[in-house]
């Protein structure tokens, strides 16, 4: 067990390492030992606030040791996660030995299943602090000066009905990623236009078209099309088509089709496969330029920063440290020889991004995370988009858990197993908060008791600290890229719908099928999600509990504690379904290009109209046009050039023709232009493609941008403020539709009235 | 027992003398009989438990009943209660009060309000005092008006002297047929005593010989205590020697006296011992253990009950036969004992706890009540707790409680409990219709408990909805809450961990002896073998039994020579100059020439720079100096070279031998010590125990009292453990203790994690 942890190193370190590893669990169970000591109330009060305030300390000076990038920060991090650990601890074995008991069966089953959320947290909680304990950031190796010696790369990207010219942008970046040319090719693999589809009736029109359009796109592009005979296994088995009918190299990057690669993708991740023969996989962040539904619903892009990147930013860094993180699906860098030692891309359950790296780490491989973004993707756009993706995550990860599960696999070490049993174990949240949210409810409406405690200020002595210190060291570890009960809005979000689809895993594990997440929709309108429906009852679950304590505190005064207690997870659930219901009001999105801020990197540009040239400053682009500055003002409407040196091509200067559709005042003589590219040629709309998606660095100093740790106490008005102001728009936005829809009923009725014969048949709008 | 030095033995005796105080004098209260052999003067109070107070009658019909108990041994030839009685002046001509025997009156007296107090003699038929217990009772019949009247009007009321009315009875002993299976009627708990001495008849040397005739002089002394339950029981060991004149064949027994005070004796010895003793009839019949009752030679109506067999075994057998419970003897005069098996070491004559963590009322010696009425005497539970037994993490322990109330009851009455007389809860009692409660949750919050024996009372204040009024009679009959034996109440049982010394725990339940239901692995020991101190040491193992109610048949009964190894308990019992060398080295107070008594008298101030730091890591802001000012105790040491005179002293402590709780009964000779061993068994002497020592004269006052500072526990310690305590009393020394320990494993796992990156070559 020692060497699995501990892998192979000289006598010494072995020697000093086992040693220290054996103090250091002696030292963890006598950790454990006190966590399970019964004290007086006053002693427990004494200890945990002397605990949280430490953790407060550490999470004050967090901030400033990272800018400082302080060598004390990673001390620090231990230190606070064995702290709020203990703490936790504490909680834990006063809730098991004093706050259960029985009264009668119902009670009982709510007791046991409200236990059973809170160590489900608990547990996913502690894994996750392990997982995160070292995180590490790499620097990519040196590739050779020699072309020749650079290992060969096949870029495949998958379709299946995305639009061309979302394909075209790729494409384009693909093509012209900065790596000799020769050693790499490009495969569109378009599930959209197989020999199957082509043969069925129904389909076969759109997908001849579907077909000749993207052949000819590979054509102009210099990319290859390649598509196979049927649809099957979905995403998995067009890849392994591919591999298997087209494919020769070395190396296979995977592209989803809407991931718009950096140019210098293979410069910052070969060099891996170099120094490690028993390297399968690099893994890059997934990085987007768009908003998820809730961010974009309840307007918090701008802000905060976005779910995916607590993912991305810091735990697969941990990952990494365990030699445990996994492949995502895509901007991924895998080795073809351990890829077709296992058949390919793994096709048994529907994430067969993960279980193909689960089964590889299983063989002994390794992978590594380079956490630089070096793709420019798309979120769904509307909430159904996003539980699709998210329930086929889920899906997946419950199929991994019951099909391959991490313990069984032959060759992973303990902390692989740890790391991917918390990555698995996750999905598992819906469960959890499901109880969480009913749990008030079951006391409240239905005087189930379900907790037991004495005095509330046994609640303040144990349940506040372990509540506080599991946000304080969340906002410790993760505060940059997840602001304090974000995670729990997106997991009471994600529950309603997920939970269905988890449980259909639970009793037919191989039956989901594999659902193409939706991508670059427009969405004209306002309008309320079809999946509305249950938030509003959870809504009115919530008014109806609140009510239901008011009463309660009347009529059982004496219960106060309790009472207020449950009252108290009443509106915080109820600040959730009102974020919620924020999130149902899908906003219009009539884009077709979104905008990067590109005010970061100051890029050197210009605008020339005739001979008039006036330096701007790029504000943002898109692969549609650019927001500039300028200090001078341009006409609208005119053809201009803009000179721009490309940082992508090292400051190539290019010229790229644009018009002007808008132009306005800013401030301090400065005029805001908005420029609509109107490229001419292949080479222009390359230039854009690098110019808007091709700097790495461009990227990173955007995620940069947002990332920025707030207190507590900030980040919970952040949310509850965001709510109310939210869900009053949904609910001001149900209003008006159904005025109008009634002022609508009432004219036309008023109407036909006027009206002096009956028009035979006439039906009035509803 | 190992040597301890001079010096820790003062501070043992200093630490258990701290507190030391002085229980206030009380004059031995009781009513007594005054008797002869054949006249008995018996207060009315006697049969009222002893009490003085006088019996009120009140209201328009009050009644009132005493048990009068009449011993089939005693006929008697006459009887009379000789009354005196006041009334209220209020009282109208049409008032009455009678006096009934077995409910039947015999005399109605007349009640004059401008004659208050008056005297009465009534004669008692002869026919309504058979043996058994009767009722003699007053009724009372009282108004003040011959109109419309308030029956709960309170000058309605008349009251009877306990002490002055007595009853005046001339008895004859009657001679019973010898039979076991009448043994109750000659060790008879009706007999009209004060005491009960028994007279236990043992040749020479016969306790001495053997522990088996020790042990089996136990057995019997337990066996007679057990039949006069509350009754103060003496035992006096009376040693015979043969006497070489020739045996009359008509008598039974020779050289065998009843002492004139006795009424009865009991004659213990093997066959070969009680030889010159015993006719031979009756020798010819010890064939194995044997139990035999016989009329005294001297007198028809007093009995010898002979104890025997062949081997000391065999006595013994025969001695714990008599004290099992529940033993039918047959109709016969003897019995020999053929076989008697008896399972050893059970714990408890019944469970402790009826569920885990649960300790029924019924177990704690509490018996389902009923009170009645507006004004009803609350019940009372007494338990043991200490601050050790209980977990730290809960404030409170809880009771639940099953209880009954009548109907009527006003909206306000309410049960409330109280604990060592402070209010902590109340139970509503609002149903009109009356109710059975099951399990009522009443929480105990443990900072209320004391260390040691606390009372809980249960007190109904209630009230009807019928308030009563002119003309309207005031019903109170409806006014009834009971209490049910089987409520429970949380805690671990006290035999499992207990808090030594603790004299008061010892007084109320005999523990620690009393651990093993059967006394298994507890040894009395006596410091010599002359018959004051065997009395002294069979009294207390008597009371032991009446306290413990259940037979101790694997009791111990040691001599100074025997080992204690092994043993769970000790009790010692000899004169303070027979006591063994290694109980006077640890005995704690009271011990003349060694160490009597440290008593504190003042304190004065010094400066402890060790307690002041503990105490400034409480209070940070508070001037170090001012906390590290300690006050001691200033104190006075005393040593006795002369003895303990005409006291007597029960002194425990906890050995540091095996951790074994000794209590030494001593007094300063064996006269002394039986006279003492008396006094302590009686109810006065004995409901006093508490602390760690006692000190009495013979006349039953209590002068010293003393409580321990430091104690010990003793038994398997409830699943808290004491760092739990230890942390909680010093929570922020424990909270920096912990930080250090966590942040020592934090620097630990930087260390081993760092190792791995470097190793593994990742980069940083």
């Amino acid at each position: 067990m020692l060497n699995r942890l501990l892998p192979s190193s000289t006598s010494l370190d072995k020697l000093l390492d086992r040693r220290g590893l054996l103090f250091w669990i002696a030292g963890l169970f006598t950790l454990l030992w006190l966590a399970h000591l019964p004290l007086t109330r006053d002693a427990q009060t004494v200890m945990a606030a002397t605990l949280v305030i430490t953790l407060f300390v550490i999470m004050l000076s967090m901030d400033r040791l990272e800018i400082a990038q302080a060598r004390q920060i990673k001390y620090l991090r231990l230190l606070a996660i064995l702290l709020a650990a203990f703490v936790s601890l504490r909680y834990f074995s006063w809730r098991i030995n004093y706050t259960i008991s029985y009264h009668d069966p119902l009670s009982l089953i709510g007791a046991f299943l409200l236990l059973g959320a809170e160590i489900y947290g608990l547990g996913i909680y502690l894994i996750g602090a392990y997982v995160n304990s070292w995180p590490i950031n790499r620097n990519p190796p040196p590739l050779p000066e020699d072309a020749d010696q650079l290992p060969t790369v096949d870029i495949l990207i998958p379709s299946y009905n995305e639009a061309p010219e979302l394909l075209e942008l790729t494409l384009l970046a693909a093509t012209q990623i900065d790596y000799p040319r020769h050693r790499f090719k490009v495969y569109l693999c378009d599930d959209g236009g197989t020999v199957q589809r082509r043969n069925t009736p129904a389909l076969s029109t759109a997908a001849w078209k579907r077909h000749h359009t993207l052949k000819a796109l590979c054509e102009k592009v210099g990319a290859i099309y390649v598509t196979r005979e049927r649809n099957e296994h979905a995403k998995a088995g067009n890849l392994n088509a591919a591999l298997r009918d087209h494919c020769d190299s070395e190396l296979v990057l995977i592209l989803d089709a809407d991931h718009i690669p950096t140019v210098d993708i293979l410069r910052n991740t070969v060099g891996f496969f170099l120094r490690d023969p028993k390297l399968f996989l690099v893994q890059t962040p997934h990085y987007f330029i768009n908003p998820d539904p809730l961010e974009r619903n309840l307007r918090t892009y701008e802000q905060m920063p976005s779910e995916n990147e607590m993912f991305y930013t810091v735990i697969q860094h941990g990952l990494d440290f365990w030699n445990a993180s996994f492949f995502c699906g895509s901007a991924a860098l895998l080795r073809r020889e351990y890829l077709d030692k296992i058949g390919g891309i793994a096709g048994e359950t529907i994430t067969e991004d993960a279980e193909t790296a689960m089964t590889l780490h299983g063989l002994g491989y390794n992978s590594v995370y380079y956490g630089k973004p070096m793709i420019a993707g798309l979120q769904p756009e509307t909430f159904s988009g996003f539980i699709v993706q998210r329930s086929r995550w889920a899906q997946g990860m419950v199929q991994i858990f019951l099909l391959k599960n991490p313990w069984t696999q032959p060759k992973m070490n303990i902390a692989q197993r740890v790391a991917y049993t918390s990555s698995v174990f996750f999905w598992f949240f819906p469960f959890a908060r499901m109880v969480f949210f009913i749990a008030p409810a079951l006391y409240l409406l239905f005087s189930l008791k379900i907790v037991d405690a004495f005095l509330p200020w046994d609640l303040v002595a144990y349940a506040l600290p372990h509540v506080l210190a599991a946000m304080i060291l969340s906002n410790i570890l993760y505060g940059r890229t997840r602001w304090p009960l974000i995670s729990e809005l997106y997991e009471t979000i994600q529950s309603v719908h997920a939970l269905p689809a988890i449980i259909n895993v639970l009793r037919h594990p191989r039956s989901p099928a594999f659902a193409v997440t939706p991508k670059g929709e427009r969405l004209e309108d306002n309008f309320i999600s079809q999946l509305a429906l249950p938030f509003y009852l959870m809504l009115l679950l919530d008014i109806v509990c609140l009510i239901a304590g008011a009463i309660r505190l009347v009529v059982v005064p004496e219960d106060i504690g309790v009472i207020t207690l449950t009252m108290v997870l009443t509106v915080v659930n109820m600040i959730f379904s009102m974020a919620a219901i924020g999130v149902m009001l899908e906003k219009s999105q009539k884009r077709a290009a979104y905008r990067i801020p590109a005010q970061l990197s100051d890029i050197a540009a210009s605008v020339r109209l005739d001979t008039q040239r006036a330096p701007v400053r790029i504000v943002d682009l898109s692969h549609a046009g650019a927001g500039l500055l300028s200090t001078q003002n341009l006409p609208k409407g005119e053809t201009v050039l803009l000179s721009v040196a490309i940082p992508a091509w090292k400051g190539r200067q290019v010229d790229i023709p644009a018009r002007i559709v808008r132009h306005k005042y800013a401030r301090n003589h400065r005029w805001e232009l908005g420029l609509l590219f109107e490229p001419e040629n292949i080479d222009q709309q390359r230039a854009i493609v690098a110019l808007v998606y091709g700097d790495s660095d461009l990227h990173q100093a955007n995620q940069n941008r947002r990332q920025r740790r707030i207190g507590l106490g900030e980040g919970f008005v952040f949310l509850m403020k965001t709510a109310i102001t939210r869900s009053g728009e949904n609910f001001l936005f149900l209003t008006r539709v159904f005025l109008t829809r009634v002022f609508l009923h009432r004219l036309t009725q008023r109407a036909l009235s006027l009206i002096p014969f009956k028009i035979k048949n006439a039906r009035t709008p509803s | 027992m190992s040597r301890l030095s001079l010096r820790h033995t003062l501070i043992a005796a200093f630490l258990t003398a701290i507190g030391t105080h002085t229980v206030l004098a009380q004059g031995n209260d009781a009513l007594r009989i005054v008797h002869d052999e054949s006249d008995y003067i018996i207060p009315l109070g006697w049969l009222n438990g002893g009490g003085r107070a006088p019996i009120e009658l009140r209201g328009a019909d009050a009644r009132y009943a005493m048990k009068l108990p009449i011993p089939q041994r005693l006929a008697i030839e006459e009887g009379k209660l000789e009354m005196v009685y006041t009334n209220s002046i209020s009282l109208i001509p049409r008032s009455q009060l009678a006096v009934t025997l077995n409910e039947r009156v015999l005399a109605q007296l007349p009640v004059k309000a401008d004659e208050p107090d008056h005297a009465a003699r009534i004669t008692l038929p002869l026919e309504g005092l058979r043996p058994g217990y009767r009722d003699l009772g007053f009724r009372a019949a009282q108004h003040y008006t011959l109109e419309c009247e308030d029956p709960s009007a309170p000058e309605l009321y008349s009251q009877v002297d306990a002490v002055q009315s007595v009853l005046r009875l001339k008895v004859k002993r009657r001679a019973l047929a010898p039979s076991l299976a009448r043994l109750g009627d000659v060790f008879d708990r009706k007999l009209w005593l004060d005491r009960y001495a028994l007279q236990l008849m043992v040749p020479t040397g016969g306790l001495e010989s053997h522990e088996d005739m020790r042990q089996a002089a136990a057995q019997i002394s337990q066996s007679i205590a057990n039949v006069f339950d509350y009754l103060p029981v003496s035992v006096q060991v009376h040693e015979l020697r043969a006497q070489g004149a020739t045996h009359d064949p008509h008598q039974r027994f020779y050289g065998v006296q009843l002492s004139d005070g006795a009424w009865d004796g009991i004659l213990l010895g093997t066959r070969d011992q009680l030889a010159p003793f015993l006719n031979e009839s009756i020798l010819a019949q010890i064939k194995e253990g044997y139990i035999g009752l016989f009329p005294s030679d001297q007198d028809a109506s007093r009995y010898i009950l002979v104890i025997s067999g062949t081997t000391p075994a065999e006595v013994r057998e025969a001695a714990t036969v008599l004290n099992l419970p529940g033993i039918a003897l047959p109709d016969r005069q003897d019995i020999s004992i053929s076989e008697l098996r008896l399972d050893q070491g059970f714990q408890r004559t019944q469970p402790a706890q009826i569920d885990k963590g649960w300790i029924s009322f019924a177990n704690l010696g509490f018996r389902t009540l009923t009170m009645k009425g507006m004004y009803a005497q609350p019940a009372r539970l007494e338990f043991w707790a200490f601050r050790e037994m209980l977990d730290p993490a809960r404030p409170f322990i809880e009771l639940q409680l099953n209880y009954a109330y009548g109907a009527g009851f006003d909206k306000k009455s309410a049960l409330n409990v109280m604990l060592n007389g402070n209010f902590v809860q109340a139970l509503p009692l609002q149903d009109l219709k009356g109710e059975q409660i099951f399990r009522a949750k009443v929480r105990i919050p443990t900072i209320a408990l004391r260390p040691g024996v606390n009372e809980l009372q249960f007190m109904p204040t209630v009230t009807g909805i019928d308030l009563g009024g002119a003309c309207q009679p005031l019903f109170t009959e409806n006014l009834l809450v009971s209490i049910f034996e089987d409520s429970r109440i949380e805690l671990p049982p006290i035999s499992d961990y207990m808090r030594l010394p603790d004299l008061g725990l010892f007084g109320k339940t005999g523990l620690p002896y009393t651990r093993l239901a059967d006394g298994l692995g507890i040894g009395v020991m006596v410091g010599d073998m002359k018959p004051e101190t065997l009395g002294s040491a069979l009294t207390l193992i008597a009371k032991l039994r009446q306290t413990h109610k259940g037979p101790l048949t694997s009791l111990r009964f040691l001599s100074s020579k025997d080992a204690t190894t092994g043993l769970d308990g000790l009790i010692v019992v000899g004169s303070a100059a027979a006591l063994p060398e290694a109980i006077r080295e640890e005995m704690t107070a009271f011990l003349p020439a060694q160490r009597w008594q440290t008593v504190g008298i003042g304190t004065r101030k010094s400066t402890d720079i060790k307690e002041g730091a503990k105490r400034w890591l409480d209070q940070p802001l508070a001037p170090f100096m001012q906390l590290a000012q300690v006050n001691d105790p200033a104190t006075g040491e005393l040593i006795l070279s002369e003895g303990l005179g005409r006291s007597a002293a029960l002194v425990q402590y906890v050995s540091k031998t095996g951790n074994t709780p000794v209590t030494v009964l001593t007094a300063a000779d064996p006269t002394h010590l039986l006279q003492g061993a008396s006094r302590l068994v009686e109810h006065t002497t004995w409901g006093m125990l508490d602390g760690s020592a006692l000190l009495w004269s013979m006349d039953g006052e209590a002068v010293a009292r003393a409580e321990s500072v430091h104690h010990e526990f003793v038994g398997e310690a409830p699943a808290i453990n004491p760092m739990s305590y230890l942390i909680s009393d010093r929570p922020w020394q424990a909270a920096l203790a912990v930080l250090i320990l966590i942040g020592l494993l934090a620097g630990l796992a930087w260390w081993l994690l760092r190792a791995r990156a470097r190793r593994l070559r990742m980069e940083d």
